[in-house]
């Protein structure tokens, strides 16, 4: 019996080791064991850019493993939730489906925790971005930081026109001088159509596609959300959004848009294959271009057309690209967090790389510095002329107690995308937009104020008033002054 | 003598005591089949179980909820959404369009399977089986893959029934058949009744080998 007692013992001291070791709390790694850091997003496009990452990651830290799926959107959103249902989540994750609400919804499915262990990151890690752009409510909460901002708002969005210029000089036109209100915009259709057997624009009317065209040209004359911010109502009976629908209707009817119910990848390769002059939509397009086979030097970038009277309002920029989170169920929580900051380094491998990839723009690089490209350059002289993108109010900072408010997700969520279903009904079938706008409004204004009226009896600090913000002198065409936050 | 000769004979109709313990033991008795039976039956039964019946009784359950199908069920709702669906115009012209679709699709597809089956069985036609197997080809084509073909087809803006009837001048301007909903579901109907009808006719065929040619 003599002989057990040493090996007894050291299983007893085994035992009791783990035991204390605490084991409900994510543990922080060992630099040296060996880890597998797994990510996930829906970036399959990235995935060659996703091995060069995890090979250069491991070069520098060798005991780490980096596994980056990638699968397709769709897919994602169902299986994602479904992982952490099994307890099978990844260790960071993309998720941006509830704007910048985003981390109030993954806190209270418990899916993510702190960037870092403790909650607390230094200064000179929150400085790669602008100032602001961490915030109480959209990724911060009680002082931990749980988000970062990922893409750009100020670049990146809808509100681009692209034009083809061997189809412009078909038609005689020089796309270097484009059109820039909505009256020359119809002149260059009508030119574009009498003289080339080119449609004018490529316009995708499927599904929410829609959007693309939707958003750039009705930003000009209001906005390009379906929200009114200054009057806290649902707006597509707005008689500015019913103008800029007519107008729109009015190109659709005398065939300046590509015939058909087409999908974004159909007008993409109209476009690129030059049977269309024209296509609207965001700077990602570079890059999708150039998978096309269709480089910056056959076509031009522009702004979207104002109306003739100049701009009303501008494209929005909310801080909503809070894109990447820490899982609540990884086991590596500093390898983690030590990935975050090697991977938001603004001169590092990986910003230098995926801006040399084109995929998008980065809040915390210097994307004018790193994507070359003469289109980004285009895009970049766009959207920093004031006016083009400007930054808007966010009810959720006005009052934070809209993290546990359901009722503008609720509202929003009766018959999703309902606005651009009637939008495409009333432009293939030539009917007015007005009678199925103001059914859209109604529906989801009853339902927006009764849910906050609920909300509001059982103690919740919110009212409708959270979401209007003309009282403090805002307007569509200037970028809101968060001071006004604190006003009533 | 061999070994079988030295048993005793079987009378007609009885089994000996040892035969009948001999064929329960390899399950061929009543005994037996009651236990194979379910044996047999056990792996469709996972499957139609797992894959059919569970999901059905699943999506019923959760069907009485507020659900988005990430957070837990809690919100029980009862038949609310049955409620709101009822009430939503848009469930309603769905549900018209589904059964005019049947409706008008069964009532081309039968008699002109029919029409054609009776043709296909006359003496004096040539090359039936030519004609057989066009017909009866496109069933064998995906669904998915037949609506992706015409949609290309039908396309206004470069698909091949407008760009042949632009190019003899039948048509000036591009017809958008998918693009509207009346002229949608005409299509999806002639579509569906080309790729399913030559079931029918086989069907019909079949039915029609037994009646004389000069009825």
């Amino acid at each position: 019996m003599r002989g057990w007692n040493r090996p007894l013992g050291a299983a007893v001291l085994m035992i009791l080791t783990a035991a204390c070791s605490g084991g409900g709390q994510p543990s922080a790694s060992s630099s040296a064991a060996p880890v597998t850091l797994t990510i996930s997003d829906f970036s399959v496009e990235q995935t060659d850019f996703h091995k060069q990452v995890a090979a250069e990651y491991q070069r520098v830290y060798p005991n780490v493993t980096i596994q980056w799926q990638s699968t397709a959107q769709a897919q994602y959103e169902q299986t994602l939730p479904l992982a952490f249902q099994s307890k099978q989540a990844p260790d960071l994750f993309y998720w941006q489906k509830q704007g910048s609400n985003t981390m109030n919804w993954l806190l209270s499915n418990s899916w993510i925790s702190t960037v870092s262990p403790d909650g607390k990151v230094p200064s000179d890690w929150t400085k790669r971005w602008p100032a602001g752009s961490f915030q109480n409510g959209i990724n911060m909460k009680d002082g931990k930081v749980y988000g970062f901002p990922w893409q750009d708002t100020h670049y990146w969005g809808p509100g681009y026109m692209y034009m083809n210029k061997a189809v412009f000089g078909q038609a005689g036109l020089d796309p270097t001088n484009p059109p820039t209100t909505w009256s020359q915009l119809a002149d260059t259709c009508a030119t574009i159509k009498s003289k080339t057997k080119a449609y004018c624009m490529a316009v995708p009317l499927k599904g929410t596609d829609w959007q693309r065209t939707w958003y750039a040209m009705a930003a000009g004359n209001m906005t390009d959300l379906f929200f009114d911010y200054k009057n806290g109502k649902f707006s597509l009976d707005n008689p500015a959004m019913l103008q800029t629908f007519n107008y729109l209707q009015g190109l659709y009817n005398k065939g300046d848009f590509a015939p058909g119910v087409q999908d974004k990848s159909f007008s993409r390769q109209q476009f690129a294959a030059g049977q269309a002059a024209i296509y609207m939509d965001g700077p990602w397009m570079i890059s999708v271009w150039d998978q096309l086979g269709f480089h910056s030097d056959s076509y031009v970038v522009a702004a979207h057309p104002n109306p003739d009277g100049g701009a009303k309002g501008a494209l929005s920029s909310l801080n909503s690209q809070n894109a990447y989170w820490v899982s609540s169920q990884t086991q590596h929580a500093a390898e983690a967090w030590k990935f975050i900051q090697w991977m938001t380094n603004p001169t590092g491998f990986f910003a230098q790389n995926f801006l040399k990839g084109q995929f998008a723009t980065l809040a915390f690089a210097d994307d004018k510095k790193l994507l070359t490209d003469p289109a980004w350059q285009q895009v970049f002289k766009i959207a920093d002329k004031t006016g083009f993108r400007v930054q808007y109010p966010d009810p959720l900072l006005k009052c934070p107690a809209l993290a546990q408010s359901k009722a503008y997700t609720d509202a929003s969520a009766l018959h999703p995308n309902w606005e651009h279903q009637v939008m495409v009904d009333a432009i293939t079938s030539n009917k007015d937009l007005r009678p199925a706008a103001q059914l859209v409004v109604t529906t989801r204004q009853q339902a927006l104020e009764s849910e906050l009226q609920k909300e509001s009896a059982a103690g919740l600090k919110v009212s409708l008033s959270c979401y209007e913000f003309g009282t403090n002198g805002w307007d569509y065409t200037q970028n809101f002054n968060t001071a006004n936050y604190s006003k009533p | 003598m061999n070994e079988l000769s030295r048993r005793p004979p079987i009378a007609a109709g009885r089994l000996s005591l040892s035969a009948i313990r001999a064929s329960a033991a390899r399950g061929a008795g009543p005994d037996g089949r009651r236990f194979w039976i379910p044996v047999f039956l056990l792996p469709f039964l996972l499957l139609y179980g797992g894959f059919t019946l569970w999901p059905l009784l699943a999506t019923a359950y959760y069907s009485l909820y507020n659900w988005d199908g990430i957070r837990p069920l809690s919100d029980f709702v009862g038949l609310g959404n049955y409620q709101k669906i009822m009430a939503d115009p848009i469930f309603w012209l769905a549900f018209k369009n589904t059964l005019v679709f049947a409706v008008v699709e069964t009532a081309i597809k039968l008699p002109l399977a029919l029409f054609v089956a009776i043709l296909l069985t006359r003496r004096w036609l040539l090359f039936k089986t030519f004609f057989r197997t066009v017909f009866f080809l496109p069933i064998i084509l995906p669904v998915a893959l037949a609506g992706l073909v015409f949609t290309y087809l039908l396309n206004p803006s470069n698909g091949a029934i407008d760009s042949f009837l632009a190019d003899r001048g039948w048509i000036h301007t591009p017809i958008d058949l998918l693009g509207h909903g009346n002229t949608a579901l005409v299509a999806i109907i002639l579509v569906a009744v080309w790729q399913i009808f030559g079931q029918y006719m086989v069907y019909w065929m079949a039915a029609l080998q037994n009646v004389p040619e000069d009825v």
